[in-house]
């Protein structure tokens, strides 16, 4: 039996060995010294091959035909590869910055090194701030105050000390004051190395400021402003409390938008996960797709919500309204509220009042009118059952109909059942209330009296998604 | 015991090579002499081993003839 080389379990120990010790002593900089001294790994695996062939030679034993076998030398022109790449791109990026952040992919390796930062000036009380961070968080807060202070901590990941040094000497973070226009930047795009860098910064600014913050990758945490609030940033979560003026948000994705106590309109836009609008006194507009889940609380203004699936309107949300994929429920709302979506969709609506016009492509619907004055209803859904619980005493003038399947009258007088085909109708006139449609092509139609009966879809009731496990951060990805 | 002998410069070929490849390398990173000028060395070594393995068979070869 041919015995192997002795090479590539050696080689294995020292694999091992780097990583373990670069898990155990971070600090190290072990990937460097590899990058550094690779070429005599192969020297060393030469010499001992060499050493392992001239001994079995000086005992006469049968000697290998080749002293490096053809897989052994494709796994030297990886070595080389890896190794040359190492310290090779970073000099080609030195050369060539222009094409720096095409091989941002050594960002993975080096050693983070992180700065103070502290700065302030002083400024007028009502001053319009320009927040301009690439990458980091940055918490902004309005207090009694007339100068703009900028603390943190600024990171800078990088391959060696002196590069992170020459880094963070690169990348000021700068207050300059133009007349009433204050402009806060970290300055990383000065830096045109592959060094990465993020500052995580605390701002307090005067109450009276107004804010602008933009970045590409970090959150914003605002609170406490009597001016308005515009944030635009291509990767962001955004939490906003107690802004007094009109909020304006653009990201291209977030993992959370929360809006609490603002006193102004909010205009929401972009793509992101989780929405969450609580006690909003002005308008709310918001256009883009949101695939978590949306949930608004408190607002005394009309809502207009938008993506390319589902367009809704509520006039006014005591209650709260909450809707995911494939859920909508709402909670002592005032209309008119409308409704479209061509998605799939439940729908559950309780104590609503004025009028409501649902139209649905597919989903079931379930409708619990409150005590307020109801106006037109009109429900219309392609496929799914409807569930209509009105209180006893209520006036309407109700039309139900199935194009398929079946009804039933749990209410009683005044409603009329008529079956048609495979289909039927319920209708009935109690007193002079407004108008009830109700139609589905395909589905049960049932009209209860509230507070009687089991709800049709109570099983199916909203549960919110379970926590997800958080997920690593990836590398800016361009999106869309 | 020629036979014995290109044996081995065959075997040690590879190694030698790899060694060989690893300082041209090392002379590369560490500013001396940059790979790019100094690859034919690999060349002219592999050609010097292939020639002693040559040698060493050809007096067998003769050998065996007479």
């Amino acid at each position: 039996m041919r015995r192997g080389s002795v090479v590539a379990p050696l080689l294995l120990i020292l694999i091992g060995v780097l990583f373990l010790v670069n898990n155990l002593r971070p600090n190290l900089s072990l990937l460097e010294l590899v990058g550094r001294y690779w070429p005599f790994l192969l020297v060393g695996w030469g010499a001992l091959r060499l050493l392992e062939i001239l001994i079995l030679s000086a005992k006469s034993r049968p000697l290998p035909t080749s002293g490096i076998s053809g897989g052994e030398w494709a796994l030297v022109v990886v070595i080389a590869l890896v190794g040359s790449s190492l310290l090779v791109v970073g000099r080609i990026n030195e050369r060539l910055t222009g094409v720096s952040s095409a091989i941002r992919g050594l960002e993975v390796f080096g050693e983070n090194y992180d700065y103070p930062v502290s700065v302030e000036q002083k400024v007028g009380s009502t001053p319009r701030v320009i927040v301009e961070n690439l990458r980091g968080n940055a918490r902004i807060v309005g207090v009694d105050t007339d100068e703009v202070r900028v603390t943190g901590r600024k990171t800078i990941r990088a391959m060696q000390q002196e590069r992170a040094d020459r880094a963070n000497e690169q990348s000021p973070v700068e207050i300059n004051v133009n007349g009433d226009q204050v402009v806060i930047r970290t300055n990383q795009e000065r830096v045109l190395g592959q060094e990465r860098i993020s500052a995580d910064i605390d701002i307090t600014v005067p109450r009276g400021a107004s804010v602008e913050a933009r970045g590409r990758y970090g959150d914003f945490d605002i609170s406490d402003l009597s001016g308005s609030v515009d944030v635009v940033s291509d990767s962001a979560g955004v939490r906003l409390e107690n802004i007094g003026g009109n909020v304006r948000i653009d990201l291209r994705r977030s993992d959370i938008i929360r809006a609490t106590n603002l006193r102004g309109n909010l205009d929401l836009k972009g793509n992101g996960k989780d929405v969450e609008l609580e006690n909003i006194a002005g308008l709310v507009t918001v256009s883009g797709g949101y695939s978590g889940e949306f949930q608004v609380r408190t607002l005394a203004q009309p809502l207009r919500y938008e993506s390319n699936s589902t367009e809704l309107r509520v006039t006014r949300i005591p209650g709260e309204l909450r809707m995911a994929l494939g859920h909508l429920s709402a909670e002592r709302v005032v209309g008119p509220m409308k409704l479209t979506s061509n998605r799939s969709k439940d729908i559950e609506i309780s104590d609503f009042s004025d009028a409501l016009e649902i139209v649905l492509d597919r989903g079931d619907i379930q409708l619990s009118p409150g005590k307020g004055p109801l106006g037109k209803v009109d429900v219309r859904t392609r496929s799914g059952n409807i569930d209509l619980a009105l209180l006893p005493d209520s006036r309407f003038t109700l039309t139900a109909s199935t194009n398929r399947g079946s009804v039933q009258n749990e209410y009683g007088e005044p409603i009329q059942e008529d079956i048609r085909g495979q289909g039927g109708v319920l209708s009935g006139k109690s007193g002079a209330g407004p108008e009830m449609r109700l139609a589905t092509e395909r589905g049960t139609i049932r009209v209860r009296k509230a507070g009687i009966g089991r709800p049709a879809m109570e099983d199916k009731a909203f549960t919110p998604n379970p926590p997800r496990p958080p997920v690593p951060i990836r590398p800016q990805t361009v999106v869309q | 015991m020629n036979a014995n002998r290109a044996a081995l410069l065959q075997a040690i070929r590879g190694p030698i090579m790899l060694m060989m490849l690893g300082l041209l390398l090392a002379a590369d990173h560490f500013g001396s002499y940059s790979f790019s000028r100094t690859w034919p060395a690999l060349i002219i070594v592999f050609g010097i081993l292939k020639l002693l393995e040559r040698l060493a068979l050809r007096p067998q070869e003769h050998g065996g003839g007479m």
